[in-house]
Parts: C-alpha cells; structure tokens; sequence
C-alpha cells in the first residue's frame, strides 16, 4: 500500500543551523502516527514542509502520492491540520470561523461545519466569540477546521496541549475514531505518555535527526527493563547491584533510589536483587520491577531526562540501547 | 472567487473597531465641515464636504487596508488559508480586491451626505460636479486602500503596517515636495502623492501647480505605481514561510 506520507532524506537548513537532518519515512495509511521528541527538535519544521508552509532545503516529500512542492494543491486537498497551535479570527464566533474556511474549500466544506463542530463538543459555544475561548476549546475548533475537507489526512501538531485530563481522554477517542474510520492520522507531541496511548506507530527525532521508528510496540520490546531499588545505603549498594548477573548498569535516579538496567525484569531477578543486598547488610525501603514504557525507551534512545521532557520526575539517562527488534528501525 | 471574496469581506468587517470607527471619523469630519463652511454654490459645498470625506476617509482606510494586508501573517491565521489549497496569489489578489469593495459603504455615506448637505446651497451641485467629486472620493479610498493593503502584505505586521501606511501618506507629500524643492521638478510629477491627486482631482496639466503630466500619463504613472506595490506585495506572499 502506498504510504500516505513519504519523506526521503529532507533536510531544513535555516542558515547553519540544521533543523531537520535527512529524514527518511514512510507513514502508512489508516493509522496513528506519532512524531514524537523534546521541544525545539524540529517536528513542527517538518510539518511545515510537508504542508508546503515552508520550503525544503534538500530531499523529497510526498502527500497522499503527490509531490509537495509541485503538487500542493491537489496533495493538500484531503489534508487537515493544526500547526503549531489553533489560529483564529478572535473577533468572529466559532462558525463564522469556520465558515470563512469553508468558504476556501467548496460547498461540502461548508455543509461539514455542524457536524464537525457537533463531533468535536463545540456546537453549544458555536456562536460565541473565539476570543472567549480556552485553549482546549480553540484546540477543538482546530481539530473541527482540519475535519471540514473530509481529509483523509490530518496533521495534528502537539494536539493536545491546553487539554484538561477530561478533554485528553475525549481526544484519545476521537483520534481512535478517526483512525477507525480509514483517514490516517500524523501526530507530533512531547508528551510520552498521550502518544503511547494514541499511536500506531512512532518516530523517535531528536535535534532534527530521526532516532527510531516503529511500531509502539516494537519500539518499546527494543528497549531494556529495570529494577528500581530505594536502599538505606547506596553508595555500598552500587557496586553490588553492578555485580548481578543479570545487570546491564546502574544509574542512580535519586540520593537513595538507584535502577539496575536489564533485559528482563522478571521475579527471579528481583529475589536475588532483595538476597544480595540483606545479605550485605544493606536495608531495602522500596523494590520494584520497571517495565516496559515508551518514556524509558525514549529516553535510552536520546540520552536526556525525563524532565528535559517536560516530564513530572527527572530521570537520570542510561546509556543508549544497542539492541533494537527487528521491526523497529534505528539510525542513530 | 466571490466566496473567497465574501469572507475577506467578512474579515474586514468583523475587525469593527476599525471598519466602523474609520467611518465615523469621516462622517464626524465632514459633519464638522458642514458646520463651518460657508460656500455660496451647491458646486463648491459639495465639493468641500466630499473632498473633507475624503481625506478623512482616507486615514481609516490607511488602517483598514493595512490591517487587511498583515492580520493573517501576523495573527498566525495564514498558514491555515495556505493549508486550504487555494493559491498564495489568489489570497493575496482577494486582499486587494476585498478592501476596495470594504471601501464602498464609506465611499456612498461620503457622497450622499455631501451631495444632501449641498442641495439646499445655490442651485445644488450640477450632475459634473457629482460625477467629479463621485470619482475623487473613490479613486482615493481605492488608492490609499490598495497602497496600504499591499504594505501591510509586506510588512506582516499590524503596528508597523498602519506606522508605514500612514508615513507613506502624510510623508510621501513631503518627500515629493523636497524632490520638487531641491532636486527635479519633473521627477516629483512622477511620485505617487502627486500622480494620486493629479488623477482623483482629475487636473490637466497645470504650470502654476507644476504638473507636467497629462492627465492620461497621470493615470498610466499611477497605475504603475499601484501595480508594482500590488506585485511586490503578492511576491512576498508567495515566498514567505508560514
């Protein structure tokens, strides 16, 4: 099947800087896929390329089978977006927005804004001012812009910022939906934890360059396990830990806590972790296994920390992984 | 077209404060004018009170036009008009043909209140006279509205849009009298604050006033001028990154 976003080796230079550094994906049609990396890495530079808002330095980009540049028009014609955040005429209500869109994109546009004001939670506030919107709110009426083309792609650029647990949770499903639907859905986020939850399928970039790409879990059985182990003594601890067998490395996460990096974090691996440290006489406050998340793999994938995510706790880096699955590719 | 058109026409109007405030300061002008003039013929009333609308006029549509030129770039709402398909010229080309169709409703209030404060001085104004003043007041507004929608294309920027528009008016008729003054006088017959007045006056040439030009050559002169603003405006727009 023909992908329905294909980038072969982009690059975006602004001056000499690299913002995008040779690219090369293919989104697969009917699904949700995740563009996923810290702030500033170069995801919302990408969309821009691939809407033909901004000019590629080198490569090819493809939309729907067509060249963009060159093909924009008819590439673009069953794509929706948002990019960067949801931009409108504060001054007009909700409808009228959209009514100034429709206007660009023919009659059934115009005879899509109820029903995608309907399916975004918008059609009690149509007529009120956009400039007395939230940011969720104006992040809905973006997502019901991106509906009026019946798009068969639709470009969602951080979605979901501005959105309380309530609205994330709503958006989860109507990305499901869309995808359920047949359209094929592209995501750029920072936030691990919504695009696990939401995608098919990831691309891991940072500082412009693609890390992995796969399936979520693909990317995720690519990635090792942990032991976390808050102890009364982790200087003695450390060396100890490190001994294990089973041991890929130890990083402290904390003053007391410390992970022990391993490819399965399976019972018998967390006994003997309890046995060697009682039998040194090393008190354990806190024992557990660490599976498998998206947020560990990222982070083994780009060295940085989940606070330079944006993340709740700050985790210490581990050295990056070295073995990848099968289905997942890696270019680092 | 005319879609894309009515809702240029819709954004024009929505932003209020400056689509109807650029109407009343006119209407406020011209009532003022009217207050104090003092004319004996229909002729000249007419002529004063629309050419005070006019100039008044003239200082809204600065601001309307250069609003409708850079709004989208500077409120982020462009790269949504480009997402939609329709051609960057063409959006660029609606711009300019919705703020000259922005200008009408002040351009008819102008007249009629000029022609109806006229009616009962003298005669009244002659259908030459109407005619005359009905061309003056469009040709100004159409004019200040497509120099300032083209600035503000090329400026993208609200503040420094309206800064540059307004400039380019009250400035350009100082510039082209120092060129005038110290460097050609038949350069300065070339500039647009001249060409502009020469036209919407409809003046032949004229020794005394220094206009060389004929009123043909006036139009041709000003209409390079519109066209270059127009397509350095429109280049812009299809260059720029969104």
């Amino acid at each position: 099947m023909e992908p329905v976003i294909s980038l072969n080796n982009v690059t975006k230079r602004f001056g000499q800087h690299v913002a995008v550094d040779s690219v090369t994906i293919d989104v697969p049609k009917g699904r949700c896929y995740a563009w996923l990396g810290p702030n500033g890495c170069g995801k919302t530079t990408l969309i821009r390329m691939m809407l033909g808002l901004a000019r590629v330095s080198s490569g090819e980009i493809k939309v729907r089978g067509l060249s963009v540049p060159g093909h924009t028009r008819e590439a673009l014609s069953r794509v929706g977006g948002i990019v960067e955040e949801p931009r409108f005429y504060p001054y007009l209500s909700g409808r009228k927005n959209l009514e100034v869109w429709a206007a660009h994109q023919g009659r059934e546009a115009h005879a899509a804004i109820a029903p995608s004001l309907d399916r975004v939670g918008l059609a009690d506030r149509a007529n009120d001012r956009v400039g007395t919107y939230s940011l969720g709110m104006r992040q809905r009426l973006g997502v019901a812009r991106a509906l009026l083309n019946d798009p068969e792609l639709l470009v969602l650029d951080e979605p979901t910022n501005g959105l309380d647990p309530a609205g994330l949770a709503e958006f989860r499903i109507m990305i499901r939906e869309l995808v359920d639907e047949g359209r094929s859905v592209f995501i750029s986020s920072h936030i691990l934890s919504e695009v696990e939850k939401m995608a098919d399928d990831i691309a891991i970039i940072e500082k412009g360059k693609m890390l992995a790409n796969g399936s979520v879990a693909d990317l995720m059985r690519g990635g090792t396990h942990a032991i976390s182990v808050r102890t009364t003594d982790p200087d003695r601890a450390e060396p100890l830990l490190r001994a294990l067998p089973f041991s890929l490395g130890v990083s402290r996460v904390a003053g007391d806590v410390l992970e022990v990096k391993v490819e399965e974090a399976d019972d018998a691996a967390l006994l003997r972790t309890g046995q060697d440290l009682f039998g040194a006489g090393i008190g354990i406050l806190e024992l557990q296994k660490k599976g498998e998340t998206l947020e560990r793999r990222f982070l083994e994938l780009t060295g940085t920390t989940a606070g330079e995510l944006g993340g709740a706790s700050v985790l210490a880096a581990p050295p990056a992984a070295d073995s990848p699955a099968d289905a997942t590719t890696e270019s680092r | 077209m005319l879609p894309l058109l009515g809702a240029e026409l819709r954004r024009i109007t929505g932003r209020r404060g400056s689509f109807y405030g650029s109407i009343l300061f006119a209407l406020i002008i011209m009532g003022i004018t009217i207050a104090v003039d003092d004319a004996q013929s229909g002729a000249t009333a007419m002529e004063r009170v629309a050419t005070a609308g006019r100039y008044a006029g003239l200082l809204g549509v600065v601001v309307m036009g250069a609003l409708a030129g850079s709004y989208d770039s500077a409120n982020g709402t462009m790269r949504y008009l480009v997402l939609t398909g329709v051609p960057r010229w063409q959006l660029a080309v609606v711009r300019i043909v919705g703020m000259m169709v922005a200008v009408l409703p002040m351009a008819l209030l102008i007249l009629v209140i000029a022609y109806v404060s006229s009616m009962g001085v003298g005669d009244g104004p002659s259908g030459t006279v109407v005619g005359e003043s009905t061309w003056a007041v469009l040709a100004t507004l159409w004019t200040w509205g497509i120099v300032s929608t083209s600035v503000g294309m090329l400026m993208r920027s609200n503040g420094s849009a309206i800064a540059v528009s307004v400039v380019l008016f009250f400035g350009g008729a100082l510039i082209t009298a120092l060129v005038a003054e110290f460097i050609s006088e038949t350069l300065a017959n070339y500039l647009l604050p001249t060409v502009f007045e020469q036209v919407a006056a409809l003046i032949k040439p004229d020794e005394e006033e220094g206009l060389a030009l004929s009123l043909a050559a006036a139009f041709a002169v000003l209409a390079v001028w519109l066209v270059a603003l127009s397509a350095a405006a429109i280049a812009r727009v299809q260059r720029d990154e969104y």
